[in-house]
C-alpha cells in the first residue's frame, strides 16, 4: 500500500469520524433537556370545549306532550320557532346522546332511535352539511349504540357515529373547578363542529336522584370517572359549566321512575308523554324532576348550578310553550 | 514513562472514584457522605444510557450529556472506556490476570484468541435497544398514516438515490434494487394500516440489566456495601437489607469468576456498552495494528490481549479496548498505535449477518410487547407496587429506571428495594417500597432519591412538592400509596386488645389515622355476681379473676339490670373484686346479687384516604409483625390518575 | 523491551502527561464539586434518620435524635423529633413557655422497662441552645413536692417523673405509674444520657450572687423573656428569701454594660409608676436605688455595676431594703 494511498485513507477516515462527531454532538445538542420531566398526570391542560350556544335567541322552553317521539319533537322546535334559528346552512352539528348501556330501547335507559333520527333529519333538511353523534358509554361502545338502536337511527339518517377511543379524550381543566382538573374530556368529536344537541331520556338515577340534560353529559368523561360518583352533585354542576350547547331536547315520553340510571324492568318504566326543548338545561332538568315526582330540592345540583349563574330552575320564567298533540 | 503504566494508573484512578462514590451514597453532610459528591458521574459518562433513554424518551435527560463526550472521544480514540476508564472492566482485568498468572505463554495466547461468541454481545446490545426504540419504530411506521407528506418525501428521496446510483451505474442489479425499494415501501404502508394508531406501544428502557456500570453499582450498593456495613467499617448505623439480592450477586459473582477462564469475559461476550463502542470505533483516528506485514508470526502480541482481537493477525478493530499491552509484548517493534491501518489488514464489520439482525431486533420488539400483554402498566398494575415518591407514571418509569439502585442505597430508612417481579420482568431491580424492611417509612421530609435518580425516572423533586407547599398547595402532596386496615388482623378490630401504634405514629399533620372509642365486652368464665359493693369496691361471690388482671387501665364496668348505666375505671383487681376510679364513685353502691360486665374500652384505628400519603410508617410500626395489619397499597398514588382512589 | 524508538519514547512521556494531568484535573473537579450540596442533603436535619450518632462528631443543636439505649431499658416507639413549628403539636400550649426561652428542638420516645412489664416511660429531650435557656425552662417549671436528686448539678424528681439539666438540654422523664418501681428505670436513663452526652457543664454564675442567708432552696429560677410583665426584662434571675413569715423575691439580671443596667432599672420603675406605682422616699443607702409601692407590695429597684437588681412583692418595707441592701452588698463584693 502506497504512501499516498495510506494518506488518502485516512482523510477519508477523518472525515467520517468528523461528520460522526458532527451528528453525536448534533443529537446531543438537539435532544438535551436539563429540566426532569413534569409529574405526568399534572401536565398542564388548558383544553376547553367551545361555547356553542347563541346568546342572542335568549332562554325559551317548549314543552309537548304526546305519545309520538318525532311529532312531539318536531312541534316544540316549530313552537320555539323552528329548527332553523338553532341550526344554519352549512352547520356542522354534534348530538350528544345517551348511549350509557347496551340495552333496548324498550327500556329506556338510553336515547331512543326515534329522537336521534328525527333530529338528524330535521338537521339536514335545514341544510347542515354533517351531523355527528356520539357519546362514552359505561359499556362497551360498539354494542352500546348497537343494541341501543342509535347507531342504526343515525345510519339511515345520515348522522356518523363517533365511537369513543382514547386518542379522542384530552385532558380538560376547568376554571374555577374541583373536579375537573387534567381530566381526560371527549374532546376529538367538539373540534370540528359548530353546533351542540343535547339529546337526554329522562331517568331516576341511584347516585345523583335524577339523569336529564345535565347529567348525560357525563359522557363526555373519560378516565376512570366513576371516582366522581363520590362528589356527583358537584361534578354535574362542573359538567353543566363546561358544556355551552346550542339546544337541549328532553325526552320524557316514557321516564325511568325507578331503579336508574340502568333499570331493566318495564315496570320501571311510565308514560309521561312529554318532550321538552329548550335552550336552558337547567329549566329543562327542572321541569323534569316534575316528571319523574320530585322536587327540585330532590336534586341538590340544580342549586348548585343555578347558583353559577348558568341557568334558572324557575322554568315557568321563561315562559314555556306548551302544547298537547 | 510506560504508557501501559499511566493505563493502570488511569484504571486504579477510576476504580478508586468509582467505589469512593458508592461509598458516600449515604445520606448526610460529613465529607464521607453525599454532601455534593457527583456520585452519578460514572453512569452518566456511560453513553448507553444516555442512548437508551434518548431511545426510549426522546430526550437526553441533564447530566447524560456527559455521554456525549464519551462517545466523541471513542470515534476518535476507539474503545478507551473499556481499557481505561470501565470501574468493571478494571475488575475484569485484574481477575483475568489472577487466572492467568501462572499459565504458560500458548496458554495466555490460547485464552485471549478470538472467539466467534464475542458477537453475542451485539445481538444483546441490538436486543436491548430495539425494546427502548419500539416507540420510535411505531411512529416510523405509521408515518403514511399520520404524515403522509413527509413519508412520500422520503420515498420519493430513497427513489432519487436509486436513480442517481443507477445512472452511476454502482448498484449492483436495478432490478433488485427496485423491487427491495418497493417491498420496503408495501411493508411500509401494511404496517401503517395494521398497526392501531390508538394504541401505541411505550417504550422500555432494558439496557440496565447488562449495562455494565449500571450493574457494577447495583452489585456493589446491594451486596458489597450492606456486607460491609455489617462489619467495624460500618457506612450505615443500621445495617441493610435488600430482598432479592441473590440473583443480582450470582450474576455479579459469575461474572467476575469467569475471568478466571477467559480473561475479561463479559467484555468479550456479554457487554452491550462494549458493543455500542464497537460501533462507534470504526473510523478511530489512530488504531492499534502492524507497521509491517512482515513478522514471524510468534503471537506473543496475544498473550495479554484483553479485547481477544487477534492482533497478530487481520486486527478486529472493533473488540480492541486499547489496552496496548501488545505493543510491549511484540518483542519485534512491529505493533504500534498509528493513523495507518494494520499492515496485515482489518476486520471492520462486527461478525454479525444481517439475518441475525434481523432475528435479535425482532426478537427485543416482540419480548417487550408479549410482557406488555400481561398488562402489568394497564389494567392489571400490582398495589404492591409502590415506587418512592416523585416517580413518574408506570410507562415512563420504565423508558428511564436504568436499575442501578442509586435510590435503594441513598434512602435514610432502607425502604427501598429492588422489586423481583412486583412490577413484572420488565420491572425487574426497579425501585420499589417495602415497609417490612428498613428502619422505619418513607419519611415525609425527605426528598434524596429523586434527587439521586441519575435519569429522573424518580423526579428531583423539591420538598415543597412534596409536601404540597407554597406554590404547590393547589395540588397537595405526593402521595405514593394509602394505607388499608387489615380488620381481621388489627389488635382492636379483630382481637379486643388495644393498640393505637399506627395512630400515634402516622407523621402527617393533622393525622392521616383517627381512632374511635368502642367498648367490648369481656367473657369471664362465670358470671360476676355481686356479694359485696362500696363506693369503691366490688366483691364477688366467687374467685374467678386472675388478679391485676383489669388494672392496665383500659377496662371498665357496668352493672347490669341497673339504673345505673355509666362506666366505671378499673383500677385494680384481686381473684375476687376490683376497685373502681374515684373519679366516678358509685353514689348508692350497687346491690348484692347483681351482675356486673366487665369492657374493655378500645380505640379502633381508620385511614383517612384524604390524609394519607402512603409513607408506610404505619405499616412498618404494626405490631404484628408477620403480615402487618395495616398496609399500604399504590392505590390513590400521585403519578396515576387511573390509581385514584378519591376525588 | 525491545522497543528502541525514541521518538515513541518521547510521544509516550508526553501522552503519560496529559493524561496524568488531565486525571488530577477530574480530581480536583470531583473535589470542588461536592462543596455544592445536593438537595437531597440540605433538609437532611428533619428527616427521622436511625439513631445512633459516631461518638465525637455530636455537635450541638444538630437535632439528631441522640437516645441512648441503656440495658434494660427496650424503645417501645421510634423517636420522634419536633421543632419549633411543630412543637405544639405534642406538647401544646405548654410549647410558649419552651419557645420564649431559646428553644431549639424536642425529641421525644417511649421506652419499656425490661423489668416491670407494664411500666413504659416517655423522655422527652429538649435542646435549648444555652445551660442557661434550659436552666430557665428547668427553673420554671420545678414541681411541688419535688426531691432534689444529685444527678446533674440541677435535677429533682415527683412521684412519677425525673427531670434535670444537662448542658444544653433539658430533659424530663415521665413514667406510666407512680411508684418506687418507676425510679430505677429513670434514673438508669438518665445516667445513660448524661454518660453518653458530653457537653459543657457550666453552673448558672448568677447563683452565686445571691446572698446564702434565709434563701429557700432550689427557689432560684430564670426568667426568659417578658420577666415580671415587662417587656424589655430578659433573663432575669429570682430568689425566694424566708424574712419572718413572709416571702420575698429578689432578683438579678446581668447585662451587657452598667450604662445599660442603670438605664434599664430606670425603665423599670418607670413601668411600675405607670401601672399604679407609687414612690416611697426612704433611705435605702444604695446609689440611685428607688422603692416603689405597687398593690400594697414594695418593691425596690437599684442597678450595681452590670447588674440589675431588686427585690420584689415584699409585705413589709422594712423586709424589702433590707434583703435588697444584702443583695447590693453581695453584688458589691464581687
Amino acid at each position: 500500500m502506497s504512501d499516498e494511498l495510506t494518506r488518502r485513507q485516512f482523510l477519508i477516515r477523518s472525515a467520517k469520524a468528523g461528520a460522526s462527531v458532527v451528528a453525536a454532538c448534533a443529537i446531543g445538542y438537539w435532544f438535551y433537556d436539563s429540566n426532569a420531566p413534569e409529574s405526568s398526570p399534572d401536565q398542564k391542560s388548558s383544553i376547553l370545549l367551545p361555547d356553542f350556544s347563541i346568546p342572542e335567541l335568549g332562554k325559551k322552553m317548549s314543552i309537548v306532550r304526546g305519545q309520538n317521539r318525532s311529532e312531539t319533537l318536531r312541534a316544540a322546535l316549530k313552537a320555539l320557532g323552528g329548527i332553523e334559528i338553532f341550526i344554519k346552512n352549512g352547520d356542522r352539528v354534534l348530538l350528544k346522546v345517551n348511549a350509557a348501556f347496551a340495552s333496548p330501547p324498550m327500556l329506556s335507559a338510553t336515547t331512543h332511535p326515534h329522537v336521534v333520527s328525527e333530529l338528524t333529519d330535521l338537521c339536514y333538511k335545514i341544510g347542515a352539511a354533517s351531523v355527528w353523534v356520539t357519546d362514552n358509554p359505561i359499556n362497551d361502545p360498539v354494542s352500546c349504540f348497537g343494541l341501543s338502536g342509535i347507531a342504526e337511527a343515525a345510519d339511515s339518517a345520515g348522522a356518523r357515529v363517533i365511537l369513543p377511543n382514547d386518542n379522542l379524550f384530552k385532558p380538560a381543566t376547568l376554571p374555577d373547578a374541583n373536579l375537573i382538573k387534567n381530566w381526560p374530556v371527549l374532546y376529538e368529536p367538539f373540534k370540528d363542529i359548530n353546533k351542540v344537541i343535547g339529546i337526554a331520556q329522562i331517568k331516576d338515577h341511584h347516585r345523583s336522584g335524577a339523569s336529564m340534560v345535565m347529567k348525560n353529559w357525563y359522557g363526555l368523561l373519560g378516565g376512570r370517572r366513576n371516582i366522581f360518583h363520590q362528589d356527583i352533585h358537584n361534578i354535574i354542576k362542573e359538567l353543566a359549566m363546561m358544556v355551552k350547547p346550542t339546544l337541549v331536547v328532553l325526552d320524557g315520553t316514557t321516564s325511568m321512575m325507578t331503579n336508574g340510571p340502568t333499570g331493566g324492568s318495564l315496570s320501571d318504566l311510565k308514560q309521561t308523554n312529554t318532550m321538552i326543548v329548550g335552550t336552558d338545561q337547567v329549566a329543562t332538568d327542572a321541569f323534569g324532576a316534575g316528571l319523574l315526582g320530585k322536587n327540585i330540592s330532590d336534586l341538590p345540583y340544580i342549586a348548585k348550578v343555578e347558583a353559577k349563574g348558568i341557568g334558572t330552575a324557575d322554568y315557568q320564567s321563561l315562559n314555556p310553550i306548551e302544547l298537547s298533540i | 514513562m510506560n504508557i501501559i503504566t499511566t493505563r493502570r494508573i488511569c484504571q486504579v484512578f477510576f476504580l478508586i472514584i468509582f467505589l469512593w462514590f458508592c461509598v458516600v451514597t449515604t445520606l448526610g453532610k460529613e465529607w464521607w457522605q453525599l454532601r455534593g459528591w457527583p456520585v452519578n458521574w460514572i453512569i452518566q459518562m456511560d453513553p448507553l444510557v444516555g442512548l437508551g433513554t434518548l431511545l426510549s424518551t426522546h430526550v437526553l435527560y441533564a447530566g447524560l450529556l456527559w455521554g456525549l463526550a464519551t462517545v466523541v472521544l471513542t470515534i476518535l480514540l476507539g474503545r478507551f472506556f473499556c481499557g481505561w476508564v470501565c470501574p468493571f472492566g478494571s475488575i475484569h482485568q485484574f481477575v483475568g490476570y489472577l487466572g492467568k498468572r501462572n499459565k504458560r505463554v500458548s496458554q495466555k495466547v490460547r485464552v485471549n484468541r478470538y472467539h466467534s461468541g464475542q458477537s453475542i454481545k451485539y445481538w444483546i446490545l441490538i436486543f436491548l435497544l430495539t425494546a427502548a426504540i419500539i416507540e420510535i419504530a411505531t411512529d416510523v411506521a405509521l408515518l403514511p398514516r399520520n404524515r403522509l407528506w413527509l413519508f412520500i418525501t422520503i420515498a420519493l428521496a430513497l427513489l432519487i438515490v436509486i436513480a442517481i446510483q443507477g445512472a452511476r451505474q454502482t448498484l449492483n442489479s436495478y432490478k433488485r434494487t427496485i423491487l427491495l425499494y418497493s417491498t420496503l415501501i408495501f411493508i411500509w404502508l401494511l404496517l401503517s394500516f395494521l398497526l392501531n394508531g390508538d394504541q401505541r406501544p411505550s417504550a422500555s428502557l432494558q439496557i440496565g440489566l447488562l449495562d455494565p456500570i449500571p450493574l457494577l453499582y447495583r452489585s456493589i450498593n446491594f451486596i458489597l456495601l450492606p456486607l460491609l456495613d455489617r462489619t467495624a467499617l460500618k457506612l450505615q448505623t443500621v445495617p441493610r437489607f435488600y430482598e432479592g439480592t441473590w440473583l443480582i450477586g450470582a450474576i455479579f459473582i459469575s461474572a467476575v469468576l469467569l475471568n478466571l477462564m477467559i480473561p475479561r469475559f463479559y467484555c468479550r461476550f456479554v457487554c452491550p456498552l462494549g458493543a455500542l463502542f464497537g460501533v462507534l470505533n470504526r473510523f478511530a483516528l489512530w488504531r492499534i495494528g502492524k507497521s509491517k506485514e512482515e513478522c514471524i508470526d510468534c503471537q506473543l502480541c496475544q498473550k495479554n490481549c484483553e479485547g481477544a482481537c487477534q492482533p497478530t493477525s487481520r486486527i478486529r478493530i472493533r473488540e480492541c479496548v486499547l489496552c496496548l499491552n501488545c505493543l510491549d509484548d511484540c518483542h519485534h517493534g512491529l505493533m504500534t498505535f498509528q493513523t495507518a491501518p494494520s499492515a496485515a489488514g482489518e476486520i471492520i464489520s462486527p461478525d454479525l449477518t444481517r439475518r441475525e439482525f434481523m432475528v435479535t431486533a425482532i426478537s427485543g420488539a416482540a419480548a417487550i410487547s408479549t410482557l406488555r400483554i400481561g398488562g402489568r402498566i394497564g389494567p392489571n398494575w400490582n398495589p404492591r407496587l409502590v415506587r418512592p415518591p416523585g416517580s413518574l407514571a408506570e410507562n415512563e418509569f420504565l423508558t428511564r429506571c436504568i436499575k442501578c439502585g442509586q435510590c435503594m442505597r441513598i434512602c435514610p430508612t432502607n425502604v427501598i428495594h429492588p422489586a423481583t417481579l412486583e412490577g413484572g420482568l420488565e420491572g425487574l431491580w426497579t425501585p420499589i417500597l417495602n415497609f417490612r424492611i428498613g428502619t422505619s417509612g418513607c419519611q415525609h421530609n425527605c426528598i434524596a432519591c429523586g434527587n439521586l435518580c441519575p435519569t429522573a425516572a424518580i423526579r428531583p423533586i423539591s420538598l415543597d412538592e412534596r409536601l404540597g407547599r407554597n406554590q404547590y398547595s393547589s395540588q397537595g402532596p405526593i402521595i405514593i400509596g394509602t394505607a388499608f386496615i387489615d380488620r381481621g388482623r388489627c389488635l382492636p378490630w379483630a382481637m379486643d386488645t388495644p393498640c393505637i401504634v399506627c395512630q400515634e405514629n402516622c407523621p402527617v399533620s393533622p393525622k392521616a389515622i383517627i381512632t374511635r372509642e368502642f367498648f367490648s365486652t369481656i367473657k369471664t368464665p362465670t358470671p360476676l355476681v355481686i356479694k359485696k359493693a362500696s363506693e369503691l369496691s366490688i366483691k364477688f361471690q366467687s374467685d374467678v379473676l386472675v388478679p391485676d388482671q383489669f388494672a392496665t387501665g383500659d377496662y371498665y364496668c357496668v352493672v347490669q339490670e341497673s339504673s345505673e348505666i355509666r362506666r366505671r375505671r378499673i383500677i385494680g383487681n384481686t381473684t375476687n373484686g376490683f376497685q373502681v376510679s374515684d373519679a366516678l364513685p358509685f353514689e348508692s353502691p350497687p346491690l348484692p346479687g347483681s351482675r356486673v360486665e366487665i369492657l374493655i374500652r378500645l380505640q379502633k384505628p381508620y385511614v383517612d384516604p384524604k390524609r394519607c400519603i402512603g409513607c408506610g410508617v404505619c405499616e412498618h410500626e404494626c405490631p404484628v409483625k408477620g403480615k402487618r395489619a395495616i398496609r399500604v397499597t399504590a392505590e390513590n398514588e400521585s403519578r396515576s390518575r387511573e390509581h385514584r382512589l378519591i376525588v | 523491551m525491545h522497543r528502541t524508538n525514541k521518538k515513541r519514547n518521547y510521544l509516550e512521556t508526553y501522552l503519560t502527561l496529559l493524561i496524568l494531568s488531565a486525571l488530577m484535573l477530574t480530581g480536583t473537579g470531583i473535589f470542588l464539586m461536592q462543596f455544592r450540596y445536593n438537595p437531597a442533603v440540605l433538609n437532611i436535619e428533619t428527616i427521622g434518620l436511625p439513631a445512633e450518632r459516631i461518638p465525637g462528631t455530636q455537635k450541638p443543636s444538630t437535632g439528631l435524635p441522640l437516645f441512648p439505649m441503656p440495658k434494660g431499658l427496650v424503645p417501645l416507639s421510634p423517636p420522634e423529633l419536633f421543632d419549633s413549628q411543630n412543637l405544639s403539636d405534642k406538647i401544646d400550649g405548654k410549647a410558649e413557655l419552651y419557645l420564649t426561652a431559646g428553644f431549639v428542638s424536642l425529641q421525644t420516645r417511649r421506652f419499656k422497662s425490661n423489668a416491670a412489664s407494664n411500666l413504659w416511660l416517655e423522655v422527652f429531650i429538649y435542646d435549648m441552645g444555652t445551660g442557661q435557656n434550659a436552666f430557665s425552662v428547668f427553673s420554671a417549671q420545678r414541681r411541688e413536692g419535688a426531691e432534689p436528686l444529685n444527678l446533674t448539678q440541677y435535677s429533682y424528681r415527683t412521684e412519677n417523673a425525673l427531670f434535670l439539666v444537662h448542658g444544653h438540654y433539658y430533659l424530663e422523664i415521665i413514667a406510666s405509674e407512680a411508684s418506687e418501681d418507676a425510679l430505677q428505670p429513670m434514673e438508669l436513663y438518665s445516667k445513660a444520657f448524661i454518660d453518653t452526652l458530653e457537653v459543657e457543664t457550666k453552673s448558672v454564675t448568677e447563683e452565686n450572687l445571691f446572698p446564702k442567708p434565709d434563701l429557700v432552696d432550689n427557689s432560684i429560677s430564670l426568667i426568659s423573656s417578658d420577666a415580671f410583665g415587662f417587656n424589655r426584662l430578659d433573663q432575669v434571675f429570682t430568689a425566694v428569701y424566708k424574712l419572718g413569715d413572709t416571702e420575698v423575691m429578689a432578683f438579678l439580671s446581668h447585662r451587657k454594660t452598667d450604662r445599660e443596667a442603670a438605664e434599664l432599672a430606670q425603665a423599670y420603675q418607670e413601668f411600675l409608676i405607670a401601672f399604679g406605682g407609687r414612690h416611697i422616699e426612704i433611705d435605702l443607702s444604695i446609689d440611685g436605688a428607688k422603692m416603689v409601692d405597687i398593690l400594697d407590695t414594695y418593691e425596690v429597684i437599684f442597678s450595681q455595676g452590670p447588674y440589675l437588681a431588686g427585690v420584689r412583692e415584699a409585705q413589709d418595707r422594712n423586709h424589702a431594703k433590707e434583703l435588697a441592701i444584702r443583695l447590693y452588698n453581695k453584688l458589691k463584693q464581687n
